[in-house]
This record gives C-alpha cells, sequence and structure tokens, in this order.
C-alpha cells in the first residue's frame, strides 16, 4: 500500500520583524520592512503509512506544531511537499478536511457555550454525516470515553479532561482515516491520561485510523506508539521504532546490588576487578549501582561472578526508559547557532 | 461492541467534487440555530443594551419634539412622521448591528481556534456568515420583545403606502446584507490587530451617526452630507427607514434600491479581497 501521508524535503519559514535597537526601537520597529527568516521546520521528509501510529515528538519550538499545522492544510509550506490521501492539504483544504480528524491539546473546537452534545451535532451537520452512521458513532464513543454524565453540560463548565474527551469524541465522529493529535494529553491527571491513551489505541486498532501523535509525555508514546519521529531545530533526528532507538542511545542497563547488612556493617565494597565488562557508577550504605552493556555483557554472568564473592540481599535491573533516551540525544545534539 | 469504524473511513476522502450550493444547508442551519441560543442565553447583557435603545429613542423624541416647534414639516416631514422614522431607524439600527460576532471572531482569531474552522469541510466566511445570520435572528427576536417598551418611549406609526412597504421590505433585505459585509469585515481586522474593541467603538459611533440614526440624512449640512452619500451606512438604515415614511419614493426609492444593490456587489468584492489576505496572513505568516 502506498503511504497515506508523504512529507518530503518540507520547509517552513515565518518572516518577523526585525526588532530595531535603541532609540524609538519599538516605533522603528513598526515602520521599517526589515524582517528575520525563521526556518521552523527545515528539509523534513517521513512517509507513514495507513494505520500506523506515530509518535512526532521533540521540545518546545523544535517545529512539531508546525508540522503538524502543514499536513491539516493550515499553513502554506515555503517549499517541499505534503501529500495526505492523496491530496495536497492547503491547496484542497475544505476536501482535505473530510479525511482528517484533528486534536489541539491546548485549543477546543467545541462550542463553549452550549450542551456538549450540540457540538457533536453541528460537527455531525459540517462533515455530513449520515443520521445512522452518526447515532452508532456516538453510541459508541459515549460508552468509550463515559461522557453519559456530562452530554448536557455545557463545554465551559467541563473539567479539562472531560473537554478533551469531548474533543477527542468530535474529531473522529464522521471517521476520518487520519487523526493528528497535537499534546492530547497535556495538563490531564493520570486517570484522563489513561483515558486517553486506550481511546486512541483502540481508533487505531480496531478502526484502522492512522494516527500522527505529538506529545512531551513520552510515557504516552512508550505506550501507544512502535515507531517514532523526533524532531529538534526543524530537522529530523531519528526516524524509526521505539525500541531501536533504546537499543541505539542507550545500550547500557544498570544493575542494582544491594549486600547483606552484616556485610555492609564490615565495610565490605564490591571491587570493580569482580565486575569485569561493567562499570561501577556509584556506590555508598552497601548498594552498587553497577553499568553495562547487555549486548556485551550478559547479565546473568555478571550476577554469577557477584553472587560467588559477595552476600548479596537483593537484586534489580533498571532498564533505559524513553524519557531519558531523549534526553541524552537533546544533550548530545550539536547546538544550531 | 463490534461495530468498526475501518471499512467505512477508507473512502471518505474521495468525494465526488458534486459541489451542490445546498450541500451544506443542514450544517448553515445548525450554525443559525446554536448561534441563536448562544446569544438568547445571554440575554441579561442584551437587556442592558434594550435599556441604552430605549432610553436614546425617548431622548430623540424629546429633542426632535423640541426641535420642531412652530413648524409642521421640515425637509418635506412632519413631526410624526420624522418620530416614526427615528424610532424605526434606531430600532432597526439596534436589532441589525450586533458586534457579538465581530467579537467572536476576534476571540477565535486571538486564541487561535480558528484552526479548528479552516480544517471544516465548509469555508470560514459561509460559517462566519452563518453567525451573523443566528445571531440577527435573536436580536430581531429581542426587539419584537422590546416594542411595546419602544412604542411609548418612541412613535411607532403605518408606512406611508403599501408600495413604501414592499419598497421597504426589499430595501430592508439589502440593507441587511449590507450591515452583515460590514461586519464580517470588522471582524477580519483581527487578523491584523490584536485589539479591535476601541476599532468597534468607533464603528458604531460613525455607522449610527452616518447610517442616519440620530439624524435623517437629508437633513445632514452640505460637506457632512456627502461624506454620508459616499460611505455605506446609510444604504443600512437611512435608505430603508426614508422609504418606509415616505420621504423617498417612486423613482428616487427605486434608485435608492440601486444604489444599495451596487453596495451590497462592491462589498462583496471588498470582503473576498480582505479575506484572501487575511487567509493569507494565516496560512503564509502563521498568525
Amino acid at each position: 500500500m502506498p503511504p497515506v501521508i508523504r512529507v518530503e524535503n518540507l520547509v517552513k519559514e515565518f518572516r518577523r520583524p526585525r526588532k530595531q535597537e535603541g532609540r524609538f526601537g519599538t516605533v522603528r520597529t513598526l515602520v521599517t520592512r526589515q524582517f528575520d527568516s525563521v526556518r521552523a521546520v527545515d528539509q523534513v521528509s517521513f512517509a507513514i503509512e495507513p494505520g500506523e501510529l506515530v509518535g512526532y515528538i521533540g521540545p518546545n519550538g523544535a517545529g512539531k506544531s508546525t508540522t503538524i499545522k502543514m499536513m491539516t492544510g493550515i499553513l502554506v509550506p515555503t517549499s517541499g511537499t505534503v501529500e495526505v490521501g492523496g491530496l495536497v492539504p492547503w491547496r484542497e483544504r475544505e476536501r482535505n478536511a473530510m479525511q482528517i480528524g484533528v486534536v489541539f491539546g491546548q485549543r477546543s473546537q467545541l462550542w463553549w457555550d452550549l450542551p456538549l452534545i450540540e457540538s457533536f451535532n453541528l460537527i455531525a451537520k459540517l462533515y455530513r454525516v449520515p443520521d445512522a452512521k452518526y447515532q452508532r458513532n456516538l453510541e459508541r464513543f459515549i460508552a468509550l470515553l463515559d461522557m453519559e454524565e456530562f452530554l448536557e453540560r455545557p463545554v465551559r463548565q467541563l473539567s479539562l479532561g472531560q473537554r478533551m474527551r469531548g474533543d477527542l469524541a468530535a474529531s473522529m465522529l464522521y471517521e476520518p482515516q487520519i487523526l493528528y493529535l497535537d499534546e492530547p494529553t497535556i495538563g490531564l491527571d493520570v486517570v484522563a491520561k489513561e483515558n486517553m491513551r486506550i481511546f486512541i489505541e483502540e481508533m487505531n486498532r480496531d478502526s484502522g485510523t492512522t494516527i500522527v501523535l505529538t506529545t512531551h509525555d513520552l510515557a504516552d508514546v512508550e505506550r501507544l506508539c512502535r515507531r517514532l519521529i523526533l524532531i529538534d531545530h526543524g530537522h529530523v533526528l531519528y526516524d524509526g521504532g521505539v525500541e531501536q532507538l533504546k537499543t541505539k542511545y542507550a545500550p547500557h542497563r544498570i544493575l542494582v546490588v544491594e549486600l547483606e547488612p552484616d556485610a555492609v556493617s564490615s565495610g565490605r565494597r564490591i571491587d570493580a576487578a569482580d565486575v569485569p565488562g561493567a562499570e561501577i557508577v556509584e556506590q555508598a550504605d552497601g548498594v552498587a549501582r553497577i553499568q553495562f552493556e547487555s549486548a556485551r555483557t550478559p547479565v546473568q554472568d555478571l550476577i554469577a561472578a557477584l553472587n560467588a564473592r559477595y552476600p548479596i540481599a537483593d537484586l534489580s535491573i533498571v532498564e533505559p526508559d524513553l524519557e531519558g533516551v531523549v534526553r541524552q540525544i537533546y544533550d548530545e545534539r550539536v547546538p544550531v547557532a | 461492541m463490534t461495530t468498526t469504524l475501518g471499512t467505512t473511513a477508507a473512502p471518505t476522502g474521495r468525494e465526488p467534487l458534486s459541489r451542490s450550493p445546498w450541500r451544506d444547508v443542514p450544517a448553515y442551519r445548525q450554525i443559525i440555530n446554536s448561534r441563536l441560543r448562544t446569544t438568547l442565553a445571554y440575554r441579561q447583557n442584551v437587556f442592558f443594551l434594550l435599556a441604552i435603545l430605549i432610553l436614546q429613542i425617548f431622548i430623540l423624541r424629546k429633542v426632535w419634539t423640541a426641535l420642531y416647534q412652530g413648524h409642521t414639516t421640515v425637509d418635506g416631514l412632519t413631526l410624526h412622521a420624522l418620530l416614526v422614522y427615528i424610532t424605526l431607524a434606531n430600532l432597526q439600527n439596534w436589532v441589525l448591528q450586533d458586534p457579538t460576532i465581530s467579537f467572536y471572531m476576534y476571540n477565535r482569531v486571538r486564541e487561535g481556534q480558528v484552526a479548528f474552522d479552516l480544517v471544516r469541510p465548509v469555508g470560514f466566511v459561509p460559517q462566519m456568515f452563518a453567525h451573523l445570520v443566528g445571531s440577527s435572528f435573536a436580536t430581531v427576536i429581542f426587539g419584537l420583545v422590546a416594542l411595546p417598551f419602544i412604542f411609548f418611549a418612541g412613535t411607532l406609526g403605518a408606512p406611508a403606502s403599501p408600495t413604501a412597504l414592499l419598497l421597504y421590505l426589499a430595501s430592508f433585505v439589502l440593507g441587511y446584507v449590507i450591515t452583515t459585509l460590514l461586519t464580517l469585515m470588522l471582524g477580519m481586522f483581527a487578523f491584523w490587530t490584536t485589539e479591535i474593541s476601541g476599532l468597534t467603538m468607533l464603528y458604531r459611533l460613525i455607522n449610527q451617526f452616518f447610517a442616519g440614526a440620530l439624524v435623517p440624512v437629508s437633513l445632514f449640512p452640505g460637506a457632512i452630507r456627502i461624506i454620508a452619500d459616499v460611505l455605506p451606512f446609510q444604504a443600512t438604515t437611512y435608505t430603508p427607514v426614508a422609504i418606509y415614511v415616505g420621504r423617498v419614493r417612486g423613482a428616487d426609492a427605486l434608485g435608492a434600491l440601486g444604489v444599495q444593490a451596487v453596495w451590497v456587489v462592491l462589498l462583496i468584492f471588498a470582503s473576498w479581497a480582505m479575506w484572501r489576505r487575511a487567509l493569507h496572513r494565516v496560512v503564509v505568516q502563521g498568525g
């Protein structure tokens, strides 16, 4: 199957009026015609297959939202190609609208002063959803997102979690084949986050919806996405599997070893020579943190070596989490002038 | 539940390009309906605005009655006809000049919700038109509720003739279209500035005066009359109401309707051009 979203050499430059320094700087900024060009998205390329659930992540100002806006047709690219379901989104904005759903976590598409159900009715009409299909989807989403209780309540009285559930349902009522989620879990509590994730998962799995998810919460990506596109300063830093990313950037595991209390009181410490192929990164109060590369040093050898020489009370292995991996990538990146 | 969306989801992007103009009518009706109810939900504020309207009509009646002392007609209008003009002009101007939607547009632009309006299968401008129409339905209802009070505060009277009534209705519709286009353009300023409340107040003041709500345009002195004639505001209020009271009739009335029609065409082009620029600002410069 051909990709449903194709992005090639995508560039978006914004022009900002240059701020004039010195006396009357503000006034001069208003009247001069000098601009600074900022490249928010720089030569980004990727393709997304139908039914994929891709995490699109990066720090603030990395160009995530700008890319999403170009894919939805809200922004016109400076150069490069975007093709979504065979359409150029900004050129055929209204046709493209029929095939995409959009959730911006910071904003709501719901009608603020009216009961939630009114927004759903309006969306059904805007997208020309046949009544039977609308009723079926509505019932399904009310059950799935547990919305019965606040369906008749004006949106302005809803909690953030309730509002976000409403926004998610609104974006899927007309069964778009593609769903863009721009920070859908921002500001939500643990339970609300989990509800959102279950819904996203189900839309992807049962309905085959292609989903692009931008988020700052890497737990979302770890839980939902098999593939991840990492972007910074408008460039793609990584595009591939979540697991592969971890192996590539964080090959190290940490073995945490706790010695028996007797041994601790007698001042025993693990000697670096006893853990070949590994490194003791920290040792205090009878607890040692030993870093090793699982590809080179099998963990069972390490444990066997320790067990033979030391009285061990407890052992645990710390896996790298995506958060740490991504933090490491950001730390290592070359600052772009 | 076993229903899946997948089977029907795929073809939605490949919809045939049969763009019947009636296709989106249910969507517009839904917007109009929702907007009507939103405005009705905020009626407390409207009652204050209505009180201002009634007070203004009352003051204008007192002032004009005083000005007429010793005269039976001024500029071809009897005192009674003039008071009917003043009452109807203010009521009509109030009902049609609803700034709610300009502010609504401004807020959507400022808070970025306009992004959602741009990813709808219905264009932004038609959506806003539907909002304007819904809002007008609400203000018409408020106007009808206020009618008994306005009857006491001002002077209500029958149209000059049956023909005047018919011409008035035609002129009223054209005036409504002009007002709506102007309000739409006022709202679109939001794409360029971060503050429109001052602009809106200025607009209301200029509109009220040049529309002839305080003084009939035919009484304006030389230079101001010329300014009023080249502005679209007189076509929203003065033209229909002057036809109603018989100040403008026959060939003049038809000519005035023609001027209104020209304004409709001009403002459609102007608002379309303005929208192209506004859209360019959003989609190219990112707002």
